[in-house]
């Protein structure tokens, strides 16, 4: 059962241009998010992985239309959520949320602890008296305790994974069906992100719960992703199980990126390299977008861009020379 | 050829004492890899850049000897420092527009990191092209500023100013941090090459299978205090202090299919160290004298050094 | 009065601690505080009817009349105390009606942005170009004078200060992840901006508070100097600075020296306050 589909959907930004080009009237733009299309089941814990300007972050935005996409369709339990209007829109938001990675800046500092998980209920027609007994369970789950105390907190008076715990309480207390986690860990002191990755997948778990987990750390799409998808310059070039991927990637780039993560349990072989860093998307290289880095590019990888095609079961790559 | 003993650093704020580094000892031979990792607030850093003297208002330096070569640094004037600074020990900092000058182009400060310490101008614009091509900054590139790089190629600037006059010790604080993996990776091969050819490297980061992948040995910090130093291999194979067996489990690895397990609690409040042993109140192995007296780094086998009353 | 002092630094030194600034704001708050009282309780501190004609014409500073008295024989100090409600009146009417412009303006405008957003700051700054006081001027004069219309006059002339402010700072706090945030669970335009983007505004709206009452008791004195406020008898600091200063050279100094030494202290007071609050915002 699929609850999220993406089609084709694509993201474009168009760039500031100076005077002449604009009498030329020649338009520029980013295309951060280029036809990107991919399915999340429900229960499954879906991994996007890339560097940064990959378009991981964007794809994230717009799959929950907090950026409007230029193209394509966005499906959430049949429905294109492309197509709502605004108060349609915001109905649905009740069953699709986000954790972003900052915990220092998703916090309004003006509201209480309490206030920042009670508004999403209130918001959607809860009384007041109802959502601060809501909260107070909440807070117990993210364990944050007691709870009447940091009811009453600041969010400048808690610690950086505190705080995420707060992000993670208002959006799970709306009791979502999907959730995007934008390199939620991140920021996280190394020895508390265990913490936080535990809590989300006991959510997943309790909630039969849909994410998309966005993050650069392959060994923590590892630890909490069903399947991955690897992104570059705006497109998606492999997708397949985690484990698959990470123990045989098949796309170069894939490869590199997985060959550069630091590891503890084995000697790597320094063997798979790309050239230089990512260009940007104003222009893309023609045909395979990495092309121009890759070792193994012939003739026919700087004209056609390739295709994502399923070369085993559930494993797509998007490389002429595989 | 770098002994540090007893090191202390304490942050003099205007909210109380922080003890940031306490009595913290080791040293860094020729051509060694040495990495302190640790967590935020462990004072890793600090311990970096106590040893260059550039310990940030309002920390000071409280105690220990820092014996380069056997000359004791904290005894250097002002002018004997500068001279120190860039020629015998040079540092790379995690965000290199603190240390690039954004208003420059990169090849004159590369040059004019070497004209500083006497070098004359030919010599050092030859030099100056020769080390740029060695950090993989092409040639047309030299008449660049800054901003027009990409973090990726800054680092390596900066790499290449630290480099410039053979430091016998290259101190790097987090440099690939706020780099993607792939710029990460060439990054340290960058550093490697330079330990290779001689120089000696003082890594900083919190990401212990970073540390693990290229240095010779690994200092774990916490709370101040080094809790394991030993050869790399050594403590990732045979961790002995709960602290950092504790964070071995609590990291992810790429290739392994562990479940992680967080540390309980939180890092302690410098301001007001726990008695004892720092780690005790996070520790499940932790007795009654964990609570009263602090372990001393003891050498448990040749070159493994713990500091844990429970394993002694 | 020491409990009462010590009650009243706590809040002070919670916002300041010892911070540069604290001296500023404390002077400031007490100059304010001063007029304030006396405007409250003028009725008591006067010691005379300030509209009542005496035959005691242009006495000098004495004792019966600490301040003298003008050439209609009336309390000079008793005038300053009920004068003061006239000014305080006439100033914050204008400044919360440029308030209750100036803000949601600013916040709607930076917060769509779009072509409301151009149209809006065109105007704003058409009328921000203007000198203040002779903008106020000609809109006084149009209306015709009274305090209420001065108020008006004032509040149109600050209104751009409030707008400008707060449609700025609204464009850097749009783009917070928090208001992502509130975005993402669905709430509406409104809400974001008044519970997320508002509340965050209050410490700068201070600061230009602040400022630009400290600037509005100079226009104010302005337009009431020329007329364009109360009509007599009703004691004004700035109609009484404008009757006293024809009598200056004659030697009744004191006409017009105290109602000018408190127009120019209630702006300075106003003045140190914004001040010592931006210096205690910008140093954070």
């Amino acid at each position: 059962m699929e609850l999220v589909q993406v089609r084709n959907l694509k993201t474009y930004f168009p760039v500031r241009i100076g005077i002449i080009d604009a009498l030329k009237r020649k338009k520029l733009f980013v295309r951060a998010v280029d036809g990107v299309s991919f399915s999340i089941k429900r229960g499954e814990v879906f991994g996007l992985i890339g560097e940064s300007g990959c378009g991981k972050t964007t794809l994230s935005r717009s799959v929950l239309r907090l950026i409007e996409p230029t193209e394509g369709e966005v499906i959430f339990n049949g429905i294109n959520i492309l197509k709502l209007n605004d108060e349609e829109m915001r109905k649905i938001r009740k069953s699709m949320q986000i954790i972003f990675q900052d915990p220092y800046s998703s916090l309004n500092p003006k509201m209480k602890i309490g206030e920042i998980i009670a508004h999403p209920l209130i918001i959607h027609g809860m009384d007041k008296k109802e959502a601060k007994e809501q909260v107070l369970q909440m807070l117990g789950k993210v364990g944050l305790t007691p709870e009447k105390e940091f009811y009453e907190r600041y969010p400048h008076q808690l610690s950086g994974g505190q705080r995420q715990r707060v992000a993670i309480a208002r959006a799970m207390v709306l009791n979502p069906e999907f959730v995007v986690a934008d390199e939620a860990v991140s920021m996280i002191d190394v020895s508390m992100r265990a913490s936080i990755i535990e809590l989300l997948e006991e959510f997943r778990r309790m909630y039969n719960l849909s994410m998309l987990f966005v993050t650069h750390d392959i060994a923590i799409a590892r630890l909490i992703t069903n399947r991955t998808a690897v992104m570059y310059l705006g497109k998606i070039v492999e997708l397949s199980e985690t484990k698959t991927l990470i123990d045989n990637p098949l796309h170069p780039y894939s490869r590199a990126l997985i060959n550069a993560a630091p590891t503890i349990s084995r000697k790597k072989d320094f063997k798979v390299k790309i050239k230089g860093e990512v260009p940007n998307a104003i222009n893309p290289p023609e045909g395979c977008r990495l092309s121009n880095r890759c070792p193994f590019a012939s003739e026919i990888c700087k004209k056609e861009e390739p295709e994502l095609v399923e070369v085993e079961k559930g494993h797509f790559v998007a490389c002429h020379m595989t | 050829m770098l002994e540090v003993e007893d090191l202390t650093v304490y942050y003099y704020t205007s909210k109380g004492v922080v003890r940031a580094v306490e009595g913290v000892s080791f040293s860094i031979s020729k051509r060694e890899w040495i990495t302190f990792v640790g967590e935020s607030g462990s004072g890793k850093s600090t311990v970096a850049q106590a040893v260059i003297r550039l310990v940030p208002y309002p920390g000071k330096i409280q105690g220990g000897k820092i014996l380069f070569n056997g000359k004791n640094i904290l005894e250097l004037n002002k002018k004997e420092m500068r001279k120190l600074r860039g020629r015998e020990i040079s540092m790379v900092f995690q965000d290199p527009m603190t240390s690039l000058d954004p208003l420059r182009k990169i090849g004159d400060q590369v040059v004019e990191a070497m004209t500083e310490h006497g070098v004359d101008e030919e010599e050092a614009k030859k030099r100056a092209i020769k080390l740029l091509k060695r950090v993989n900054i092409p040639e047309d590139r030299i008449d660049y500023y800054p901003h027009q790089l990409s973090g990726g190629q800054r680092q390596r600037v900066a790499i290449a100013i630290a480099a410039a006059l053979e430091p016998s010790l290259i101190i790097a604080d987090e440099p690939t941090t706020a780099l993607d993996v792939i710029v990460q990776e060439s990054i340290m091969e960058l550093l490697q090459e330079l330990k290779n050819s001689g120089t000696s490297i003082m890594f900083v980061t919190h990401d212990i299978s970073l540390a693990f992948e290229r240095s010779d040995r690994i200092a774990v910090m916490y709370a101040g205090k080094v809790c394991e130093l030993g050869r790399s291999e050594e403590l990732v194979s045979n961790p002995i202090h709960p602290y950092l067996k504790a964070l071995l489990d609590s990291v992810p690895d790429v290739h392994s299919d562990k479940k992680v397990k967080a540390i309980p609690g939180n890092p302690p409040d410098l301001r007001n160290p726990p008695s004892g042993c720092r780690f005790h109140p996070r520790c499940p192995f932790a007795s009654e004298i964990c609570k009263k007296e602090e372990p001393e780094l003891v050498e448990l086998e040749k070159g493994h050094f713990v500091a844990c009353h429970e394993v002694v | 009065m020491i409990l009462l002092s010590s009650f009243l630094l706590k809040p002070i030194n919670a916002i300041f601690g010892n911070k540069k600034g604290r001296g500023y704001f404390i002077a400031g708050l007490v100059i304010v505080s001063i007029v304030v009282l006396m405007a409250i309780f003028a009725p008591f501190i006067a010691p005379y009817n300030p509209t009542a004609i005496t035959m005691d014409t242009f006495s000098p500073p004495c004792w019966k009349h600490i301040m003298g008295t003008n050439r209609l024989g009336q309390d000079v100090f008793s005038r300053i105390v009920w004068g003061s409600r006239i000014i305080l009146y006439v100033v914050l009417l204008a400044s919360s009606l440029s308030m209750v412009i100036g803000i949601p303006s600013g916040l709607i405008s930076g917060y769509y942005g779009g072509k409301l957003d151009r149209i809006l700051s065109m105007v704003m700054d058409s009328i921000y170009a203007f000198p203040a006081l002779i903008l106020a001027i000609v809109i006084a004069v149009v209306l015709g004078p009274s305090p209420i219309n001065a108020a008006v006059a004032i509040a149109f002339v600050y209104v751009p200060t409030y707008f400008r402010m707060v449609r700025g700072q609204t464009l850097s706090l749009k783009s917070q992840l928090f208001v992502e945030a509130a975005k993402a669970i669905g709430a509406r335009n409104r809400e974001i901006m008044f519970k997320y983007i508002l509340p965050n505004l209050i410490p700068t709206i201070l600061v230009v508070f602040s400022l630009s009452v400290a600037d509005a008791i100079l226009t104010e004195a302005g337009l009431s100097f020329l007329g364009l406020s109360v009509t007599p008898p009703t004691p004004d600091w700035g109609y009484d600075l404008r009757v006293g200063q024809a009598f200056f050279l004659d030697g009744y100094w004191w006409l017009a020296f105290f109602p000018g030494l408190m127009i120019m202290l209630l702006a300075m007071a106003f003045a140190l306050i914004g001040e010592a609050l931006n210096e205690r915002m910008t140093s954070r």
